[in-house]
């Protein structure tokens, strides 16, 4: 539901965008245009459709057929009720403080770990696509380390780090990290190279050139990176705190599976689901924010 | 050159290009693509070179600008050495490029890709440049769209920022390689007009890189013809148009005369190119 998939999605009626009618616009004027032509197209109801075919699919699946497969699963409307009752069965509801404690746990070590590789991860990469010599060093090796898979980390980082948390946030930096200094590498070597030399004929210095036209121009590509590398942190975490954890959803999923507690997993796993998806489209808000060049060139 | 044009030439920019040589070896396979090829560029000419497609006009404008070296030979501007087989002077500030498919910045507005030239060269504030840039915009005709970014503005209008972006910088030379080489013949005729313009009050000297006879003709105080690769000057045409010019001039009788001998020219060595092509090819 990008501002981009809302203007090609909108009718090819006579819409003038805001854009074309010349001036400079602010980003929420562009924002809310956007807004309005994507209510007037189909999408979003095709998209609530779409939703709720799913849910129906698994109540008939489960609840009311107990089709082969799903008969072990917990329904939606039992889900539902778990999730919104006052006195949960399991002990995991809107109105149990436990569940919060889980989810801000879980948040909690995403966001250093994601910050972490942020932090980290921009600049090697910046720096890789800048300097070929520090390429040369470092792609070998990372191109390496970045195909394997999070779990099988899990040992080495409960050897390298004292306590859970601290190898918890390790393996979850670690899926955030690679995505990150591969789609930041990739964003320097996507500016033309007419970019470079255009700076340079206008008297631009090396440091210059990487602050004017090396970062500003691989953010498209650091940004879908960060979207990326968001979704390798959530499912590195889950992963960890299936494992070493004692709190946060991953932790509460495993357990209530152990407990043979069916609808808290659901419950956990749409909680995750909403999380990382609002997780994702903050850092595209943060994204549309820096690279306003890019919102209106979709804008038009 | 009439007396009055004369006196407003600048004393910079005179260009020297002295038996100049470039192989270019990228697998093993040397290929010549310019050879033995010298011109005088008189300070505030519009020199015009034409040439078929892949002759080596770029890779001589690569070289004035420092993109590139050159295998033998030597360049000099304002009889400073810019570079020889040895030598490479990296791109500044004096020497700027109009590139062929536009290169503003995407990510800077039209205001923050004017000034880009002055603000990293340093010596001037942020403010003295934007008011100087805003001045520049306005002379030329293009005021309203300085907070807008490139993508906004159509392709006519951005060819000219990026002309007014290289005139802030008040270079020696002004290069430009195929500049208007992707518009429609409407817009050509608004920039060429442009151009024209911006040349006549500032009497720069241009370096200008075409494939279209007729812009070359139109734009140019003199037009060099090359050869097919390897590079090298065919003919000269000193283009006695008066100007300023606007496009009447491009029914005048001298314009004509001019065409046909620079059909003439180039039509030999576009079919010796062709020729070769379809001897590579076979």
């Amino acid at each position: 539901m990008t501002n981009a998939t809302a203007t090609t999605a909108a009718t090819p009626t006579t819409v003038t965008a805001p854009a074309e009618q010349g001036g400079a616009l602010s980003s929420w004027q562009i924002t809310l245009f956007s807004l309005k032509q994507w209510l007037k197209s189909p999408s979003p109801y095709l998209n609530v459709l779409g939703i709720v075919g799913f849910i129906v699919f698994w109540y008939l699946a489960t609840e009311r057929f107990k089709l082969p497969w799903f008969n072990k699963l917990p329904g939606p409307v039992a889900v539902f009720q778990e999730w919104v009752s006052r006195d949960p069965a399991y002990g995991i509801s809107i109105y149990s403080p436990e569940y919060y404690h889980h989810i801000f746990t879980s948040i909690w070590r995403v966001l250093q770990a994601f910050i972490l590789a942020t932090v980290l991860g921009v600049p090697i990469g910046l720096f890789m696509g800048w300097k070929k010599t520090f390429k040369d060093y470092t792609f070998p090796l990372l191109e390496t380390l970045r195909p394997i898979p999070m779990l099988a980390w899990v040992p080495l980082s409960i050897l390298m780090w004292p306590g859970r948390e601290a190898s918890i946030i390790f393996l979850t930096f670690l899926g955030s990290f690679f995505a990150t200094v591969l789609n930041t590498l990739l964003g320097v070597e996507s500016i033309d190279e007419v970019y470079f030399r255009a700076a340079s004929s206008l008297g631009a210095k090396p440091r210059q050139v990487f602050f004017k036209v090396i970062l500003p121009g691989s953010l498209p590509f650091i940004f879908t990176g960060l979207q990326i590398s968001m979704g390798f942190a959530w499912f590195s975490l889950v992963a960890g705190e299936m494992l070493a954890g004692e709190y946060g959803l991953g932790y509460l999923i495993w357990n209530s599976f152990i407990m043979v507690q069916y609808p808290v997993i659901v419950i956990a796993m749409v909680t995750l689901g909403v999380i990382g998806g609002f997780s994702s489209s903050l850092i595209r808000m943060v994204g549309d924010r820096l690279m306003q060049w890019k919102v209106r060139e979709a804008a038009r | 050159m009439n007396t009055a044009e004369k006196i407003a030439t600048n004393e910079r920019g005179r260009i020297s290009i002295r038996n100049v040589t470039k192989v270019y070896d990228p697998d093993g396979a040397k290929v010549l693509a310019v050879d033995n090829c010298s011109m005088e560029i008189e300070a505030g000419e519009f020199c015009v070179v034409v040439g078929p497609s892949g002759c080596g006009k770029t890779t001589l404008l690569n070289a004035i600008a420092g993109f590139h070296s050159i295998t033998s030979g030597e360049i000099h501007l304002d009889g400073e050495l810019l570079c020889s087989g040895q030598k490479r002077t990296q791109p500044g500030s004096d020497r700027i490029v109009v590139f062929q498919n536009g290169a503003l910045f995407p990510w800077y507005t039209v205001l923050e890709n004017v000034t880009f030239g002055p603000v990293v060269q340093g010596g001037v504030n942020e403010k003295d440049a934007k008011d100087k840039a805003r001045a520049m915009l306005g002379q030329m005709g293009l005021e309203g769209i300085e907070n807008n970014y490139p993508s906004e503005i159509s392709s006519g209008m951005r060819r000219r920022v990026e002309i007014a972006r290289a005139m802030m910088n008040d270079p020696s030379v002004l290069l430009l390689d195929e500049p208007f080489r992707a518009m429609d013949a409407l817009t050509k005729t608004v920039v060429h007009q442009f151009l024209l313009d911006v040349y006549d009050k500032s009497k720069k000297t241009v370096f200008f890189i075409t494939h279209d006879l007729e812009e070359a003709i139109f734009l140019g105080s003199k037009v060099y013809i090359m050869t097919t690769r390897p590079a090298q000057i065919k003919t000269i045409l000193n283009v006695d148009i008066p100007r300023p010019r606007d496009f009447r001039a491009l029914s005048s009788a001298t314009y004509i005369r001019l065409k046909k001998e620079c059909i003439e020219a180039v039509h030999e060595e576009a079919l010796k190119a062709f020729k070769a092509g379809e001897r590579e090819m076979a």
